[in-house]
């Protein structure tokens, strides 16, 4: 170990993680993910109105790099494969989590990653006017006096 | 201000309750502490203020991790202040039986009610605690204690570590699961780390640690900041207060050798259910969560029921499916109520760290779980179908938030890490007192404990200085 270094403290603010490269094929591969987690067939707003693309940073930056590159090659595989597979991975994923032990630990893995990724960057709600807070009556809020 | 590696008595890695009751305790008597985080330092002025920053800002991972067959999700807490900045604030001594089993098991004398009782109330003089006046209970609170009723449970109201939580502003506590943003709920940075920074006490977040070494004199940390830059500390003595898997993977990393070290981990699995009714519950309004269950027979039975309810992301987490039916549950989010069951588990989990750094961990239920699991499953079943509801809705992500043990204390160094003074067996150089010293699970919320157990460690601490 080497000699022991001076910091400056107080540090101010939170120090930010490295920004995670996400290209326009993720992109995509989200959308298409979304449009068969949300398909938005209903009073709520459709995936794309709350701008993802600008909120992922905020998510992926800090999951583990292993689980992180993972997310980003399954985005990248659904850039590419029509929207029925997507669907029938995703009924698969839930039908799999169902089962116990190390037989469902992966589709349990894949749940959490992919409608956790969906429903973080939707539910979160990053629209001005809290529309989708809005529409499911999440009204809860802190006063300031 | 620039701090120098010799400034030091006592450095604490882990800025959580343990970490920061610690260095309140010694700060007050004069002692130079440093305390090493490594999640980040917020305050009421800067809290997330929406679900993905409080997920991926104060958890590690992202949020989540998992145990190897990701039935369990683990919710470690990774910032300054740590499980008090996100959890409900919940207040609970432990009572004779959890006690009674950890002295059994560890052969320490003083883990009892009479031992304790001194540090309990040490803490309890550095937080206000209340219990929701009934007013200002919700829609859910009201479904959990009807349902007791009905079903003749015995409930009582939570205790809460908050003061001034301006109810009849409007505010909503559930939007403190992000950090409270008034300053109510009593999170260390607001008490005693507060109060330790006034001080004796400096801290350094955004700061992971990765390898130490201790020798008798001295001891040496070093680790890397968030931002990739790297940096090493140093003080006189070394405590370990990053909880069960920081403190496990701290000191595999690091080259210790007892092969308990990771073992005996807990963590309460908690199944949380919903369910759907024709009225509005809005069980996001308020105080949030207000009663507990205070059953002998569940207690007997080994898990405990608690009025809970969470954000819209989490919500949405823990419904079944995808698509248009699960919009449609989602679109009745105030319809919902919810209720938890946690058990008192009695299957020890095993913390393995891999090449990367990763916590693996293996953790299970085993049959007795499982039937504690079922019967407390069948009592919130019970109290939902008593007040009325439409359909329950069991959810599917089980979660860990209490994550206990990997470093047990003990009188044998063949079972136990750190002995009855909480220095470790391997070098006595190295104190530990948080949730990872616990020899098994309690059934008890622990954070009181961990603090009273704290105080207790920093006393000894002091006299070894």
């Amino acid at each position: 170990m080497g000699k022991t270094k001076y910091i400056q403290l107080p540090i101010s603010g939170a120090q930010e993680p490295a920004k995670t490269k996400v290209g326009e094929m993720h992109l995509k591969g989200m959308y298409k993910l979304a449009a068969v987690i949300l398909p938005g067939e209903s009073k709520l707003i459709d995936f794309p109105s709350v701008k993802p693309e600008e909120h992922i940073h905020g998510m992926i930056d800090y999951m583990y790099p292993d689980d992180r590159g993972a997310i980003l090659v399954l985005l990248k595989i659904f850039a590419i494969v029509p929207k029925f597979f997507i669907v029938f991975i995703m009924h698969m994923v839930e039908a799999g989590a169902k089962w116990n032990g190390a037989s469902g630990s992966v589709f349990r893995m894949l749940q959490v990653a992919l409608k956790g990724l969906i429903f973080t960057l939707y539910y979160s709600d990053f629209t001005e006017e809290k529309v989708i807070h809005g529409a499911i009556g999440y009204d809860a809020k802190i006063v300031w006096k | 201000m620039t701090k120098s590696e010799a400034n030091y008595d006592v450095m604490i890695v882990g800025a959580g309750v343990s970490g920061s009751f610690i260095g309140w305790y010694l700060a007050e008597k004069g002692v130079k502490c440093l305390v090493l985080e490594a999640g980040s330092y917020f305050h009421a002025g800067n809290y997330p203020t929406n679900e993905r920053d409080s997920n991926s800002k104060f958890y590690w991972g992202g949020g989540l991790e998992f145990n190897t067959h990701a039935s369990i999700g683990l919710l470690r807490p990774k910032a300054v202040g740590g499980g008090s900045i996100v959890n409900q604030a919940l207040l609970d001594r432990f009572d004779a039986d959890a006690l009674d089993s950890w002295k059994n098991r560890s052969g320490v004398e003083y883990f009892s009610q009479k031992a304790l009782e001194k540090y309990y109330d040490i803490v309890d003089e550095q937080l206000v605690s209340q219990e929701i006046p009934a007013k200002y209970r919700n829609g859910n609170a009201e479904v959990f204690e009807q349902g007791f009723k009905n079903n003749g449970y015995i409930c009582a109201p939570l205790i809460r570590a908050q003061k001034d939580c301006k109810y009849e502003d409007g505010n909503d506590c559930i939007e403190c699961l992000g950090g409270c943003r008034i300053d109510s709920k009593q999170s260390t940075p607001v008490t005693v780390l507060k109060k330790a920074m006034d001080k004796n006490l400096d801290v350094v977040p955004d700061f992971d640690v990765t390898d130490m070494q201790v020798e008798d004199s001295t001891t040496r940390v070093s680790g890397t900041f968030t931002n990739g830059q790297k940096g090493e500390f140093s003080a006189r003595k070394l405590v370990l207060a990053a909880g069960a898997i920081g403190n496990t993977r701290l000191l595999k990393q690091s080259g210790f050798r007892n092969p308990i070290i990771g073992s005996g981990f807990y963590t309460h699995p908690q199944h949380m259910i919903l369910a759907e009714y024709d009225r509005e519950i809005n069980a996001q309004k308020g105080a949030f969560q207000a009663f507990k269950s205070n059953d002998e027979n569940f207690r007997r039975d080994g898990f405990k029921l608690e009025n809970v309810f969470a954000a819209p992301v989490a919500i949405a987490m823990l419904l079944p499916g995808f698509g248009k039916k699960h919009q449609e549950i989602m679109e009745r989010y105030i319809n919902l109520a919810c209720i938890e069951v946690a058990i008192r588990d009695t299957n020890p989990g095993r913390i393995k760290i891999n090449k990367a750094g990763k916590p693996v961990i293996s953790k299970s239920l085993n049959k007795l779980d499982k039937t504690r699991l079922k019967k407390g499953t069948e009592a919130i079943y019970n109290i939902f179908n008593s007040t009325g509801a439409k359909r329950v809705i069991p959810g599917i992500l089980p979660i860990g938030l209490h994550l206990m043990g990997g470093c047990a204390m003990g009188l044998d160094e063949r079972n136990s890490v750190v002995n009855a003074d909480f220095q470790m067996h391997e070098n006595p150089n190295v104190f530990i007192a948080d949730s990872s010293i616990f020899p098994d699970a309690p059934g008890i919320n622990p954070s009181m404990t961990i603090m009273a157990l704290s105080v207790k460690a920093a006393e000894t601490i002091l006299q070894k200085l």
